[in-house]
């Protein structure tokens, strides 16, 4: 975003001004400009990309305490109103502890018109601020039909590595195999920073895959405003909302958390804060996307909290209402296979546990954990079945799956819940490959990562050694690191691509890169770990029940963290059929939703469609060598 | 107020309420349990008289069809001790019906946190287990912890199995556990602890909507003692 006085005052490099959007800063301006030009902000952001025909909001807030009477919204050139057709809502509101007047204008559900370049200025007292934004020339395909997209949450690359070799062994050095996803056509990178931090959340990451527009933590399908309502933020239209407006797709949401969680309600959601259950549970209906598949957990967010183990404070049942709408309502694994086996259902509502559903681990080893719950799918089953129901429809399918509790294992620093949720995701992926090369080779599948989670493996441990060992010093002994390491004794002798047993006398020395205080002592844990609980104080401390023969590990986050936290580092992506070309690259997370758009050949304006390309953003400024552009 | 803004209100005074006790961990000052201003400014909510139990335990006898909740009076600004005698009014509506009515043979009767459900329904959510529909009016002793402060001083609080130390809502993802108890003491208050307590008094189950905070609870307890453990 640029600022500049209306004089002619040059201003400030692009990259500085985008700091204007979090809500705190200011623009920099000389002293005495500062009085008569107000912060301003524009959404969507500078340097936004849309496919021409995609819907979108737009607010500009002026952050003063009445309009300036020379404010004015042009978009290159034109008065906002007469470009769009149509007039904004004006609305004011304060926020943050200052309580920081607002004005604002909306324009909701507008579009750009055709593919270009659109400069958006903004001149409120004095001052004009501008942002670019981008409309791409859309592709005219690769031939994709359908398109899946896997999601592990928080799955990184040294995850993989130690989960493959658990899982496929590792001789001399070579692998003695390799998971599906590593075997895809494609590979690249994407990074994946929010627009108010470096960092990121499953809600903003999971958004820019399925909407190509950057969101703020906390946030989905909508770029962050200041005010204080959560659900008047501007939106961005999701890939499946495109899809199932102009092509009459199928949708299908599966996953292993529950479905109304940041990284599912990404598919459909529009809020500033991802904790709006009740209102994303309702979502799908009362906004009329209807996914022909929704399966996960989360059945408290469809009962009322006058049930107990509700949790809807405005008293509908979800379940009643989903059933009118035509969905099959299945809640275990023996329900689903039963509906399954009558023929597809048209339309399928699974909820197989209250919250989210439990890890592999615990469903199929640990089963004291299940509680209630003894009868849930796992992730292969769901898809499958997903699969089944979505390839009735000959306009094509889009279907998003999760395996959401890669990341929630690894927040309580288990490696082993973890693993075996990246391994089932693996599992799950081989399956899809498997179903479409046999019934539907016109679809595209996408394996990638909302954002990094940063565990690694360094070495092995003699579990034995560790154990008998009478203080840490003789503990740290039994850590073996480089050639001392040697090889896990992991196996898996049953050919289910899970180690039998994690409890073997070999495992990994592998941790996660932050934690707050707690002790280590790298091996299965029967219950879910909690490594550490809060004191008096609110302050989280060592929990003396969780590995108490461990190491101890003086925290490195802030106090009040329970859990380790998302890490940064680009993660990867892998595709294989028509159109996964477009991944093989390092990219911006948002050019993953292009990369489906792409390979789809959609054209929101065009029934028989060209659509949108890649990274076209302008000629380019540096060097081109074998037809791409390099730039410093 | 139509049932819209109701709940809207409903939403906005819980998150208001708690959120302004939210970070105020710490204080774990125990004050003796003091008595209540009496009555000059009493509940305008009309109060029912509990069902005391008898020597010998008889089950609370059941109505005939269960009916819809009461509407509860929202008022932020409601006299000491309203609250309890609207949430008691609440709940003469909706006493919940057990399927296998038992007896006991002595009050109070022990009750504990993992004895509250016998199970979850995904459909039909958690099923109140034989032993607390039959408590329900009934004297009961319960242990358990104070949830984090929600204000400095208190006549009602919830009580839940483990010590929460963290506010719920101070997390947007967050929420209560399943297993809590909302406490109303009758004429007294009592400082924010975070000792587990034991707590002796009259059970009530089913929804009811607590008209200060609008916070909706399933299990309630009127307090006659309170010891901290």
């Amino acid at each position: 975003m640029k600022q500049k006085l209306s004089t002619g005052l040059s201003v400030i490099a692009r990259t500085l001004m985008a700091l204007i959007l979090i809500m705190t800063s200011l623009p920099v301006l000389p002293a005495s400009a500062q009085d008569e030009a107000p912060p301003v902000l524009i959404l969507p952001i500078d340097r936004a990309a849309f496919l021409p025909g995609a819907y979108f909001d737009f607010r500009v807030e002026v952050h003063a305490a009445e309009m300036p009477e020379d404010f004015a919204v042009t978009i290159n050139g034109e008065d906002a109103s007469d470009f769009f057709g149509a007039e904004p809502n004006e609305e004011s509101w304060t926020f943050g502890k200052e309580e920081t007047p607002s004005q604002s204008v909306i324009w909701r559900q507008v579009m750009l018109p055709e593919p270009g370049l659109y400069i958006v200025e903004v001149t409120a007292g004095g001052a004009t601020t501008s942002v670019d934004w981008y409309a791409r020339q859309p592709h005219a395909g690769a031939g994709a039909q359908n398109v899946i997209l896997f999601i592990g949450d928080g799955m990184t690359v040294p995850q993989i590595t130690a989960a493959r070799v658990a899982s496929r062994g590792n001789t001399q050095g070579k692998t003695n195999g390799y998971f599906a996803i590593d075997q895809m056509e494609a590979i690249g990178l994407i990074q994946t920073s929010s627009v108010d931090s470096i960092m990121a959340d499953s809600a903003n990451t999971a958004s820019a895959l399925n909407t190509g527009h950057k969101s703020s933590v906390n946030a989905l399908g909508v770029y962050a405003d200041t005010s204080p309502d959560t659900l008047d933020d501007p939106r961005q239209e999701t890939l499946a909302e495109m899809l199932k407006r102009t092509r009459g797709m199928s949708i299908g949401i599966v996953t292993t958390a529950g479905w109304t969680d940041a990284t599912p309600a990404s598919v459909f959601g529009h809020t500033r804060r991802r904790g709006d259950r009740d209102f994303l549970a309702a979502a799908p209906l009362d906004e009329g996307l209807m996914p022909e598949v929704i399966m996960g957990g989360d059945g408290r967010y469809m009962l009322p909290e006058a049930v107990a183990g509700g949790r809807r404070k405005d008293g509908r049942n979800m379940f009643d209402e989903y059933e009118a709408a035509g969905y099959t309502v299945v809640t275990t694994a023996t329900e689903l296979q039963e509906a399954m086996s009558e023929g597809a259902p048209e339309r399928l509502l699974g909820m197989f546990h209250s919250g989210d559903m439990n890890v592999w681990l615990d469903r199929n080893v640990f089963t004291d954990n299940l509680g209630d719950f003894t009868d849930q799918p796992g992730l292969v089953d769901m898809t499958l079945s997903a699969l089944e129901i979505l390839g009735q429809n000959e306009n094509g399918f889009y279907l998003m799956v999760e395996a959401g509790s890669i990341d929630k294992q690894m927040h309580p620093l288990d490696q082993e819940r973890a693993l075996s949720d990246l391994i089932e995701l693996d599992n799950a992926v081989a399956a899809a490959i498997e179903w479409a090369a046999v019934n539907a080779p016109d679809t595209l599948i996408v394996v990638t990562a909302d954002h990094g989670h940063g565990y690694e493996v360094y070495g092995t441990v003699d579990v034995e050694m560790f154990n008998a060992a009478e203080d840490d010093a003789g503990k740290r002994k039994a850590i073996r690191v480089y050639d001392a390491a040697g090889f896990p004794t992991y196996e898996d002798a049953d050919g289910d691509f899970f180690p039998d047993t994690w409890d073997v006398s070999i495992v990994f020395a592998g941790l996660v890169n932050n934690y707050p205080d707690h002790t280590e002592d790298f091996q299965v844990s029967p219950t879910p770990r909690v490594p550490a609980i809060a004191d008096a104080d609110g302050n989280y401390v060592d929990n003396p029940d969780d590995d108490p023969n461990g190491i101890p590990r003086s925290g490195v986050l802030p106090l009040n963290a329970s859990t380790g936290v998302h890490s940064l580092q680009d993660v990867p992506v892998f595709a294989s059929g028509p159109g996964a070309a477009f991944f093989g690259r390092v990219m911006d997370n948002t050019e993953v939703f292009f990369g489906m758009a792409a390979a789809l050949g959609l054209d929101l304006l065009a029934e028989d469609g060209m659509a949108a390309s890649m990274g076209d953003e302008g000629a380019c400024e540096g060097i081109v060598f074998n037809g791409r552009c390099y730039t410093r | 107020m139509n049932t819209r803004q109701s709940f809207l209100s409903v939403i906005l005074s819980v998150i208001l309420f708690l959120m302004s006790g939210c970070g105020a961990v710490g204080n774990n000052t125990i004050s003796a349990v003091t008595p209540l201003p009496t009555a000059a400014d009493a509940p305008s909510v009309p109060t029912q008289p509990q069902p005391m139990p008898t020597a010998s335990a008889v089950v609370a006898e059941a109505p005939a069809a269960t009916p819809a909740p009461t509407p509860t009076p929202l008022d932020l600004n409601l006299p000491a001790g309203s609250a309890l005698a609207a949430a008691r009014a609440t709940d003469i509506a909706v006493r919940p019906i057990p399927r296998n009515p038992m007896t006991f043979d002595a009050f109070p009767v022990k009750l504990r946190f993992d004895e509250f459900y016998d199970g979850y329904n995904v459909r039909t959510g958690l099923i109140l287990s034989d032993k607390l529909l039959s408590l329900d009016g009934q004297q009961v002793v319960i242990e358990g912890y104070m949830a984090p402060p929600l204000k400095a001083e208190l006549d009602w609080f919830v009580l839940t199995r483990i010590q929460l130390a963290y506010c719920p809502f101070c997390s947007t993802a967050a929420d209560w556990p399943d297993d809590i108890a909302l406490v109303y003491l009758a004429d007294s208050t009592i400082r924010p602890t975070e000792r587990p307590m034991r707590l002796y008094g009259t059970l009530e189950v089913g929804p009811s909507i607590d008209p200060e905070t609008g916070m909706l609870s399933l299990v309630r307890i009127y307090a006659d003692k309170l010891e901290l453990l």
